[in-house]
């Protein structure tokens, strides 16, 4: 049977290395792991790298892994404890569901599929043990050790989980356990103060020129103490396999461990609690955390189910309508929260600028507006998702519907822009009211307190919206596998690559986009102030050019992108499999 | 003759693989055609180049007379594609559904439209659910309901009746029945043989992306049989099949 299960973690683990390599392949998939694996290696293993001969191994200098490995012991030993007093007595373990299906009907004793949780944990022990020891907190890379530590301890937690279950149908509830773990841990540190008072530290305060190893030598007396040294003897074989002062100390830590392990698992084995219902039950709550989560990240929870609808929609009328209704009650019912945040934000600042009563209060807080408008229009697009991008799972139906791509693409942007576009009108109306309030007579500032600002912010920033949405829309449209719909979606580096090339992707189209109004915007501000200053058509002036560019863009793009929509091949991009 | 489907020559490839290859037929205004074929054979990829969904890589097909690829507004009014997963929109109720559809596909008087298709489909007490509330079959009942609102010329269906329970079947297939003597066009796609053979007058057997059959029923099993009366559709395809299948 351990053959068995070996074989299955071990051809999971291969199957997932070699379909990640293959998708490799595809040029999507390529340019994802390539983004990824620069910035990883520029965040962590270069830096990790450099620290190798730098700081961070100031534990390996200071010869103060000793103390080190005592207060670890100390952490673990509180923490095996402490586990024992945790509310959970059902004895659920954490399996997936293929592994419930497959593993609770077969013909397998209940200390086979412990041994089989425990093998399958090995690839994500061996992961963890290996970034520890890349990243370098633990010294010259003991990955032996960390692998062992993390093993032996998912089996000694496993085992308290089912220990508390036995405990249970002995009658000991969560209550007198709790009491027994506060017993025991208020004996442990009468214990240690005792000892504690029959070491003298006053000599450390004596000598201020006293050497480092010589104060962690007094530091680390109290734990040569025989009863302590009893007491930490089992978590101290742990934190000497993750923190060995010796390759000796290291082979022999990991053997005694690894013992331990042994010695759990027959225990764990031996207590033959019945843990498979309360897994299921925590399987299911897991894939439905999970599924929230996702959600949640997706904008796609449904968070206030009754919110009524924003208006009554009519039989007949533009089809766009019907877009622009849905995607409004989506907005109400899964980010009307977000809305509720800004719109506190600004009532609370408000507030606060009312309550300091001063010119200063009214201009700081009228100032902090001012940017949180300047940066609204650039961070909303990602917060309100109500668009193609929530679709995107339902892109099937979408497109059998009668409608043109770029009139959906059209509606489909509309619903997000009309509410960003009004929360970035009370940012920008709160910031010119604050300012007006203020009485400063700086020049920029006696702008921002006209209502000309208040017009211009709208005019201009609408179609900035526009083209932020837009582009944020096309991410699916052009690279709907970069949209992360399926479940067999490519994790991990590959995912922060692509998530990093979209980003840098929509900042540099942004950028573009911007630059021929910015170019059409300045001559028109010039001419405005050269002819209309202090006249009423100067907004229209200074604005319209360079809005009727960007207008003209956002129409271009919603063409576009139609045109790609109409043409999109989902059987190809995504999870909806084809033949 | 009048049709409301004619596809002809439709290919699709994915990449280098040919999905389907060079499939013509036509389905006729009452007529039901059950579009059969093994695992993989290029069913739903000619469903959903039927639907509009996808491009076909090659050949044309016109719904009601309007050209998919240069009249896809037009030609999209006319029909309503159910794909196999329902598809929902996780915060719409399932009268919400009805209405964004209606409006979709321009139907006035929708309020005495959707009562009765929410009984049809036993879903009148769930009017304010949202999908999550639903069952698997509910689903598939709400998903068949919106492509019903309208009363479409051109049905298209894929795998129609999975999730729903035995009542929720029989009035499936009675609705398909009554859709299809009112003078709707249907395709349907399934495994289950005896409900192709119950419903259709035609069929169309596809494998390997290729058309290898394509008669009304009888003349299918008459063809197939040598004439034998006592063999059912199965048994026809089952031959079928197995005669285009290579031998190792």
């Amino acid at each position: 049977m351990i053959g068995t299960f070996f074989t299955v973690a071990f051809l999971t683990l291969k199957n997932r290395i070699v379909q990640g390599l293959r998708r490799l392949r595809q040029p999507r998939y390529l340019i994802g792991a390539i983004a990824g694996g620069i910035y990883f290696w520029f965040m962590i293993f270069r830096r990790a790298a450099g620290a190798g001969n730098g700081k961070l191994l100031i534990l390996k200098s200071m010869s103060i892994t000793p103390l080190v490995v005592d207060f670890a012991s100390i952490v673990l030993l509180l923490l095996m404890i402490l586990a024992w007093a945790l509310p959970a007595d059902s004895g659920g373990l954490d399996f997936s569901e293929t592994e419930i299906a497959f593993l609770f009907p077969a013909p397998l004793r209940r200390r086979d599929i412990l041994l089989y949780k425990i093998l399958r944990a090995q690839p994500q022990a061996m992961f963890s043990a290996l970034i520890m020891t890349v990243l370098g907190w633990w010294r010259n890379g003991l990955f032996v050790g960390m692998w062992a530590v993390i093993s032996v301890l998912s089996i000694y937690f496993m085992l308290v989980s089912l220990g508390r279950a036995r405990l249970r149908l002995m009658h000991v509830g969560f209550v007198a356990r709790l009491f027994g773990v506060a017993a025991i841990v208020a004996g442990l540190y009468w214990l240690a103060v005792s000892e504690l008072r029959t070491v003298d530290f006053s000599h450390i305060n004596r000598f201020k020129d006293l050497q480092a190893p010589a104060v962690f030598k007094a530091l680390n007396a109290p734990f040569q103490k025989p009863l302590i040294r009893a007491l930490l003897f089992i978590p101290r074989l742990f934190a000497s396999a993750a923190l060995p002062s010796s390759l000796s100390t290291l082979a022999v830590s990991v053997l005694a461990v690894a013992a331990l392990g042994v010695a759990f698992f027959f225990i764990a084995a031996a207590l033959n609690v019945s843990f498979e219902e309360a897994s299921l039950s925590i399987s299911q709550k897991r894939a439905t955390r999970k599924d929230r989560v996702r959600g949640q990240r997706a904008g796609s929870l449904v968070m206030f189910r009754h919110a009524p609808a924003p208006f009554r929609l009519q039989e007949t009328g533009p089809v766009e309508v019907a877009i622009v209704w849905k995607n409004l009650i989506a907005l109400v019912r899964n980010s009307i929260a977000w809305v509720a945040v800004f719109a506190l934000t600004i009532a609370f600042l408000l507030g606060m600028a009312l309550w300091s009563h001063t010119s200063g209060g009214y201009e700081t807080i009228g100032t902090g507006l001012l940017i949180m408008a300047c940066m609204f229009p650039l961070i909303a697009p990602n917060v309100f998702a109500n668009d193609l991008r929530l679709d995107m799972p339902r892109l099937e139906v979408l497109k059998s519907y009668p409608i043109a791509g770029d009139r959906l693409i059209a509606a489909e942007i509309a619903a997000p822009l009309a509410v960003i576009s009004i929360l970035e009108m009370l940012f920008a109306t709160s910031a010119a009211v604050l300012i007006g309030m203020s009485g400063t007579t700086k020049p920029f500032f006696s702008f921002v307190a006209t209502p000309q600002f208040i017009v211009a912010v709208l005019i201009l920033t609408l179609p900035v919206i526009a083209v932020q949405l837009l582009i944020r829309n096309a991410v699916p449209v052009l690279f709907p596998a970069w949209a992360g719909r399926g479940k067999d979606e490519p994790r991990g580096f590959v995912m922060t690559g692509q998530r990093l090339v979209v980003l840098a992707g929509n900042l540099l189209v942004l950028a573009i986009a911007l630059v021929p109004a910015a170019v059409v915007f300045l001559p028109s501000l010039w001419i405005a102030y050269k002819f209309f200053a202090g006249n009423p058509a100067f907004v229209a002036v200074a604005t319209m050019p360079a809005v009727g560019v960007l207008l003209a863009e956002v129409w271009m793009g919603v063409r576009a992108l139609g045109a790609q929509f109409e043409t999109i091949d989902i059987s190809n991009e995504s999870d909806v499999s084809a033949p | 003759m009048d049709y409301g489907i004619e596809v002809n020559g439709l290919t699709k490839n994915y990449d280098s693989f040919v999905a389907v290859k060079d499939f013509s037929f036509a389905v006729k205004r009452g007529e039901v055609l059950g579009l059969v074929g093994p695992n993989g054979a290029g069913k739903t990829t000619t469903l959903r180049a039927l639907a509009g969904i996808h491009p076909p890589t090659d050949g044309t097909i016109r719904i009601c007379g309007f050209d998919l690829r240069n009249d896809a507004v037009d030609a999209k009014r006319h029909l309503a594609f159910m794909p196999d997963e329902p598809r929902l929109f996780d915060y719409l109720t399932v009268e919400e559904h009805l209405q964004f559809v209606a409006r979709l596909y321009q139907v006035t008087g929708v309020k005495e439209k959707i009562g009765p298709l929410l009984h049809e489909f036993e879903l009148a007490d769930k009017r304010k659910a949202l999908p999550s509330e639903l069952s698997r079959g509910m689903k598939q009942k709400l998903m068949i309901a919106c492509g019903f609102i309208h009363d479409p010329d051109v049905l298209i269906f894929d795998e129609p009746l999975t999730g729903l329970d035995p009542l929720g079947i029989r009035r499936m297939k009675e609705s398909i029945v009554r859709r299809s003597q009112a003078g709707a066009s249907v395709v349907l796609s399934s495994h289950l043989l005896h409900l192709v053979e119950e419903l259709c007058d035609t069929v169309a057997v596809i494998q390997h992306g290729t058309r290898i059959a394509y008669d009304t029923i009888d003349n299918l099993k008459w063809k197939i049989t040598s004439g034998r009366n006592d063999l059912s559709l199965e048994d026809a395809f089952l031959k079928i099949t197995a005669e285009e299948t290579p031998s190792a």
